[in-house]
């Protein structure tokens, strides 16, 4: 796990502009506003996540367009001409070249901050978003990993809260940092708590 | 008393099941049938009925029922959302009630013990809140004061007074004279769902709401309406997460605006709509509603921030509530209490990055509340967020909770008093200050009455209200 700026700042103003271009996620500085709302909470800065999540996204991508094209475009060729063929066969491959782009910044969109009552978590490339979960409000925190992330040696920590349109994952940590950040999150949400 | 009902209803099933069995065979193999069908269901039911038990040890509620599949819960009362008393018109006729019990653990969570007889109920439901409320289970059950009374012209009005529903009256009146007068069958096509429509919105609330009245007490606020369902809600101190009242367009004329609430045990579709807490009520009562719900604050003055947006809304953040309005013609004004924030999030949509403006989501348990700060500059969406996360850290106190609300000192704010019989008004613990309406003295000639537990009490015929001295000396445990 890489950390962007490991000196606490005083004040986030000064320090998003390099803390977002470590991002990337977006390419100007226009949207510097933009990226001020998404700092860090004060005193911290972004815990980034493993790269391994961009190969799980570029593999899954991969999987993805290997089975549409690899399937896809001989049973073009079989049942019409082969300029459908080369025309499906440009997609997939344009759809792959697009996911695979994606997966880095989605990777790179990814940070997540322990703040000392709450959870702070930045992501997403189109719909960024900020969420910020109190420790006290947290009911149910679970480490999952599925047989791809097994294989990468990543997993993801699930935090549930009462309410259901919030669901609250951080994504592609690396397992024992995992299994540690749900044991603190466990044990502060525990200290905080206040019921429902 | 459940049994005959069963038996009775699968057979009458069976019955009109019937018809190409009687063709076929003749009538006296269908009296057999019939006859062992009935003789097979109370078999099924009567043993069914037998292993159903339920009852209180200590404060956890312990429920055994069915006979293929046996299933037993127990559940810890401290935790209850809600309870509710229902009595579906067939039950009112023989003297049953159902009981609800909301827990948060979302849909299939509640517990219900249907067809009780109704005294039975009404024990078992003070009995819980009791436990719920920390006390022992024979505490009588908490004196309650008026809050409001829905006239039924008042109902009638406003549900009629709605752009939708004057919309369809017109145009069903317009259809009908049109069919009638040119014998035109078709319009039977679009009189039909126009008719079902108006069902839903029209009579559904009117024949729901009929004879509404809203109390409240130490254990909560208490609901009790409908005419073929009757209906009382109770819902302790604490467990509303969220609050919005809505005025649409025309009731903001009459100056009435309807209080909805998320509670954590009505989620789910059958049960949201119960989260409908005040049908129809003029709009101070509804805001002092609001500030009852969510005392030491005062929804009405939070002072408010416009966004310079198409769509307008209007957000302000305190020390104690979240509120924000929106809505250019049903003006919705959402109300969170920042301690009962789930999380706060900052979206940016892909058009953020031109407009630069973002929303955040204030996320509560499931309800028809959804508090939101839309089309908000990239700083001041930020401040919002810092400052619901500031306050909200502030008001998160770890000791106060919402469970055993009556031995709690944080919500106690008259402690002592232990002993919970000699007077009504004063000695139950957890009782909070007298309600804020009753000081204020509105202009409310028919429920102004400042005494509690003073005024209405002989006034229901179905529901009586829950004097002192009812209570006592039953079992702490009703059986079966």
């Amino acid at each position: 796990m890489e950390t962007s700026d490991p000196t606490p700042s005083p004040s986030p103003a000064p320090q998003e502009g390099r803390d977002q271009s470590d991002g990337r996620t977006l390419p100007e500085g226009r949207t510097r506003p933009l990226d001020a709302a998404f700092a860090p909470p004060a005193n911290t800065s972004w815990s980034r996540v493993a790269p391994a999540l961009a190969w799980y996204r570029r593999i899954v991508v991969g999987a993805l367009c290997l089975v549409s094209g690899g399937v896809g475009a001989p049973l073009l060729f079989l049942w019409t001409s082969w300029p459908l063929t080369a025309v499906w066969t440009g997609l997939v491959l344009l759809a792959f070249v697009v996911g695979w782009v994606l997966s880095g910044l989605f990777r790179r969109s990814w940070g997540y901050a322990e703040a000392e009552e709450e959870l702070y978590l930045a992501y997403g490339v189109f719909v960024r978003q900020l969420v910020v979960i109190p420790y006290g409000r947290m009911q149910v925190v679970d480490v999952t990993a599925d047989l791809l992330e097994q294989a990468l040696g990543i997993a993801t920590v699930r935090v549930r809260t009462a309410a259901s349109t919030a669901d609250t994952r951080v994504v592609g940590l690396p397992l024992t940092e995992a299994v540690q950040m749900r044991d603190r999150l466990a044990a502060r949400s525990e200290s905080f708590s206040t019921g429902l | 008393m459940i049994i005959p009902f069963q038996v009775t209803a699968v057979t009458l099933v069976f019955v009109a099941l019937i018809g190409p069995i009687l063709n076929t065979f003749g009538i006296g193999w269908v009296v057999m049938m019939t006859v062992a069908v009935a003789f097979g269901t109370l078999a099924y039911a009567l043993p069914a009925w037998w292993y159903g038990t339920f009852g209180l040890r200590e404060d956890h509620l312990v429920v055994h029922s069915g006979l293929v599949m046996r299933s037993s819960r127990e559940v810890p009362l401290s935790r209850l959302q809600a309870v509710d008393v229902v009595r579906p018109l067939l039950m009112q006729v023989f003297g049953m009630a159902e009981l609800h019990i909301e827990m948060a653990g979302g849909d299939g969570s509640d517990i219900r013990l249907r067809c009780l007889p109704r005294n039975l109920a009404e024990r078992m439901r003070v009995a819980v809140l009791a436990h719920a409320a920390g006390l022992p289970g024979r505490s009588p059950e908490a004196p309650e004061w008026p809050f409001y009374r829905l006239p039924f012209l008042l109902l009638l009005g406003a549900l009629t007074f709605r752009v939708p529903v004057l919309l369809s009256f017109i145009l069903l009146l317009m259809l009908a004279t049109a069919g009638a007068v040119f014998t035109e069958y078709g319009v039977i096509g679009a009189v039909l769902p126009l008719t079902l429509g108006l069902l839903r919105y029209f009579w559904g609330p009117l024949a729901r709401y009929t004879d509404y009245y809203a109390s409240l007490s130490s254990d909560g606020l208490r609901l009790r309406y409908g005419m073929f369902q009757r209906r009382m809600q109770t819902v302790p101190p604490g467990r509303v997460q969220a609050v919005r009242v809505v005025e649409p367009l025309l009731w903001r004329a009459l100056g009435v605006a309807r209080v909805e609430a998320n509670v954590a045990g009505y989620a789910g579709a059958r049960q949201g709509e119960s989260a409908t807490l005040l049908p129809v009520a003029p709009r101070r009562r509804a805001f002092a509603l609001v500030n009852e719900l969510f005392p030491e604050s005062e929804a009405a003055y939070v002072p408010l921030v416009p966004n310079h947006s198409p769509v307008p809304s209007m957000v302000g953040v305190d020390e104690r509530l979240f509120v924000s309005t929106r809505g250019l013609f049903c003006l919705v004004t959402e109300i969170v209490p920042v301690e009962r924030v789930q999380a706060v999030r900052l979206v940016a949509g892909p058009l953020s990055r031109f407009t630069g403006r973002m929303a955040v989501d204030v996320d509560t348990p499931p309800g028809p509340v959804r508090a939101k700060a839309s089309g908000r500059e990239a700083e001041e969406a930020r401040r919002f967020l810092d400052a619901l996360v500031e306050y909200g850290r502030r008001a998160r106190v770890p000791s106060a909770g919402t469970e055993r609300w009556a031995t709690r000192s944080t919500l106690t704010r008259r402690p002592g008093a232990a002993e919970p019989a000699s007077d009504p008004s004063e000695t139950r613990p957890g009782e909070p200050r007298r309600p804020r309406f009753a000081e204020a003295g509105f202009p409310d000639a028919e429920h102004g009455g400042p005494e509690p537990g003073e005024s209405e009490t002989g006034r229901t015929d179905t529901f009586d209200t829950p004097a002192e001295g009812r209570a006592r000396g039953r079992g702490d445990t009703p059986g079966r």
